[in-house]
């Protein structure tokens, strides 16, 4: 028996039983349709960070102190100082210090983030004010109770009317709001990067902060090129500030946005095979339900297999018949999965927003496991049909 | 030479403690060309006597040549090529694939064997479907299909493979007077045409058609004699055609 008649005769008898086919085939459809659609939302919104990490500009460098239990903040304003007058690279440089805060102002109040920072950071975030102007170094000497708002802290105490020149109260310390931020929208993990408010950075120090350390010092590069050069440098500078030698370990960590895309994208990674291996379970578990239908296919049809033995089958004529059909129901599954995956992710991405990106070797992939459950779960029943006693399958009612 | 030769034949079924004993030594030789029936009440072997000639069982004892081939040492899949090649089965129940037509069915021995191809197999399963009378009913499905002609197929599907001979298994036993009569003519004129034909019956009438009698009983073979007075099929279903006209025209005058 050729291997074309086994194909042909599988064929038939699965369309002899369309409605049943399509059932069986669900859980593969299912598994191979939820793989590559989890893969392709993860990797997509993979994709989406990187490019948005990197749309706040690769000329960005951050030392933040080092994290731990035993870690001691040692960052300072003297750090920045330094660094502003003894890097050559540096295009701009803004200690950080960040809190929450209840605010209270115009007729309500808003919990929001508020940042103490120097006017250079508007410059390294490539943002820029909607209306009034930020403020200036002078405000940072004079240690001024100026505060800049977002967009969404605008909105929240203020509705539409206009909050310049309105006194606000930052935990208990009244600030008098001088510019609103531009809107800037959100990051790729869904922050609403406007439910913000800026304060000079020495009067969050010495207003806010419970600390004199910074939280973060964010610095932008002058060229693209010069990151390396540019983070060896900084790093002397600070560990001379910092009285280390070349090889102690350092209390503060220098990175730039290669290696926080790298450590954004490895999250996700982890992520997206975390739900590929959950969606993959599905598709073991659609080839169970393969091998029992299978199962009910050879008793119901014992009768058929008596009569091909009896007119000359082989054992394996009737193993590969039954495996094939296994086969085949399995790979057509996968077929329709891989155009339902298809078609969900153009739904997702035209009616959610939600970005994907389909990987065509996670395509030839579920498709060929696909093809290896069917080989896997079809193998047990076929055996099984192989297996029967030609007088017993004539003789079976 | 004869195209069926047992010698000493005994099968015995292990039943947990009990050994059942359906054949108890059985020799019989069938020629070609014969027309041989078996007969014997439910119990006396014959089914385990049609299972072992067609090599779908395997005798406990003894020896089994088929065209002087030495059946009892083949494995499952050397016995699965011996029954396509040299035995044609005919059933009771006819066993025709259901969902599959008539052409089809009568193919089905054909992709099993070897060294046939595609457009060779389709007209040897047309001239079979000839021989047996339903050139006009190729491409019907069993249940478009009467009993004797499904029987029909079946027996087309036996001779494709042009057997060494036909092995029947009652098969008449589902099957009202007339079809009975249509079937056993068939029989006869194939066996003219030189087929030899084993046929198990436990009906006297239709054994009456065959050329020779064996007996069973208790697994052993109580007589084996020819039949005598050669009745024929086809005649026989004249007359009862006849007889059923007149009936129905008598039945039509008196009402």
């Amino acid at each position: 028996m050729t291997a074309f008649k086994i194909v042909e005769f599988s064929f038939r008898s699965i369309f002899r039983n369309r409605m049943r086919s399509l059932l069986t085939s669900l859980g593969i459809i299912i598994g191979v349709c939820s793989v590559i659609v989890m893969v392709a939302v993860g990797e997509g919104s993979q994709k989406q960070i990187t490019k948005q990490i990197a749309s706040m500009g690769t000329n960005l460098i951050n030392v933040m102190p080092m994290r731990g239990p035993e870690a001691i903040n040692t960052l300072s304003r003297a750090d920045v100082k330094k660094i502003r007058t003894e890097a050559s690279l540096v295009q701009a440089i803004s200690g950080i210090t960040r809190g929450s805060f209840d605010v209270v102002g115009g007729t309500s109040s808003w919990e929001t983030s508020v940042m103490g920072v120097e006017p250079d950071y508007l410059v390294i975030k490539n943002w820029g004010v909607g209306t009034g102007a930020f403020f200036t170094e002078q405000d940072l000497a004079s240690r001024s109770k100026v505060a800049v708002i977002g967009k969404t802290v605008a909105k929240e105490l203020f509705g539409q009317s206009d909050p310049i020149g309105s006194s606000i109260r930052i935990g208990t310390t009244p600030f008098t709001v001088v510019a609103v931020l531009a809107e800037k929208g959100s990051t790729g993990m869904g922050d609403d990067q406007d439910d913000v408010i800026m304060v000079p950075l020495d009067t969050a120090l010495a207003r806010l902060s419970k600390s004199r350390n910074l939280g973060m010092i964010a610095i932008s590069v002058v060229r693209d090129d010069l990151m390396d050069r540019a983070q060896t440098e900084i790093d002397t500078i600070l560990r001379e500030s910092h009285r280390l030698s070349a090889t102690a370990t350092a209390d503060y960590s220098v990175m730039n946005m290669a290696d926080i895309i790298k450590t954004a994208s490895q999250t996700s990674k982890s992520l997206t095979m975390l739900l590929a291996a959950i969606a993959g379970v599905s598709l073991v578990v659609g080839g169970i339900g393969i091998m029992n239908i299978m199962l009910v296919s050879v008793t119901e049809r014992t009768r058929e297999i008596g009569i091909r033995m009896s007119v000359g089958a082989r054992r394996r004529d009737i193993l590969f018949q039954f495996l094939s059909e296994s086969v085949i129901l399995s790979l057509m599954g996968g077929m329709i999965g891989i155009v339902l995956a298809v078609t969900l992710c153009k739904v997702l991405t035209a009616f959610v927003g939600l970005p994907t990106s389909i990987n065509p070797m996670v395509i030839a992939a579920s498709a060929g496991f696909a093809g290896a459950v069917g080989i896997f779960f079809g193998y047990y029943p076929a055996r099984k049909a192989a297996g029967l006693y030609p007088i017993d399958a004539l003789r079976y009612e | 030479m004869s195209v069926i030769e047992l010698r000493g034949i005994k099968r015995h079924y292990v039943l947990g403690d009990i050994v059942v004993k359906a054949i108890r030594g059985l020799d019989l030789s069938v020629d070609e060309g014969e027309f041989v029936s078996v007969m014997g009440p439910s119990g006396s072997g014959k089914s385990t006597l049609m299972n072992i000639l067609g090599c779908l069982d395997k005798p406990t004892e003894g020896t089994y040549l088929l065209e002087g081939l030495d059946t009892s040492k083949a494995n499952p899949d050397e016995a699965a090529e011996i029954r396509n090649e040299k035995i044609g089965f005919v059933f009771q129940g006819f066993n025709l694939l259901s969902r599959t037509t008539a052409i089809e069915n009568v193919e089905l021995p054909l992709f099993y064997a070897r060294n046939t191809s595609s457009r060779d197999q389709r007209k040897r399963a047309i001239r079979a479907l000839e021989e047996v009378g339903l050139g006009e009913r190729l491409h019907h499905v069993p249940f478009q299909l009467s009993g004797g002609q499904q029987q029909r197929v079946a027996i087309a599907r036996a001779m494709v493979n042009d057997p060494a001979f036909i092995l029947a298994d009652e098969p008449t036993g589902n099957l009202d007077t007339e079809m009975t009569l249509e079937i056993m003519a068939l029989f006869q004129e194939l066996n003219g045409r030189g087929k030899t034909i084993v046929m198990v019956t436990h009906e006297p009438e239709v054994a009456a058609f065959t050329k020779r009698v064996i007996t069973m009983r208790d697994g052993s073979m109580i007589s084996d004699k020819p039949v005598t007075g050669g009745a024929r099929a086809a005649d026989a279903l004249e007359e009862w055609k006849r007889a059923n006209s007149l009936i129905a025209r008598a039945g039509g005058a008196t009402t």
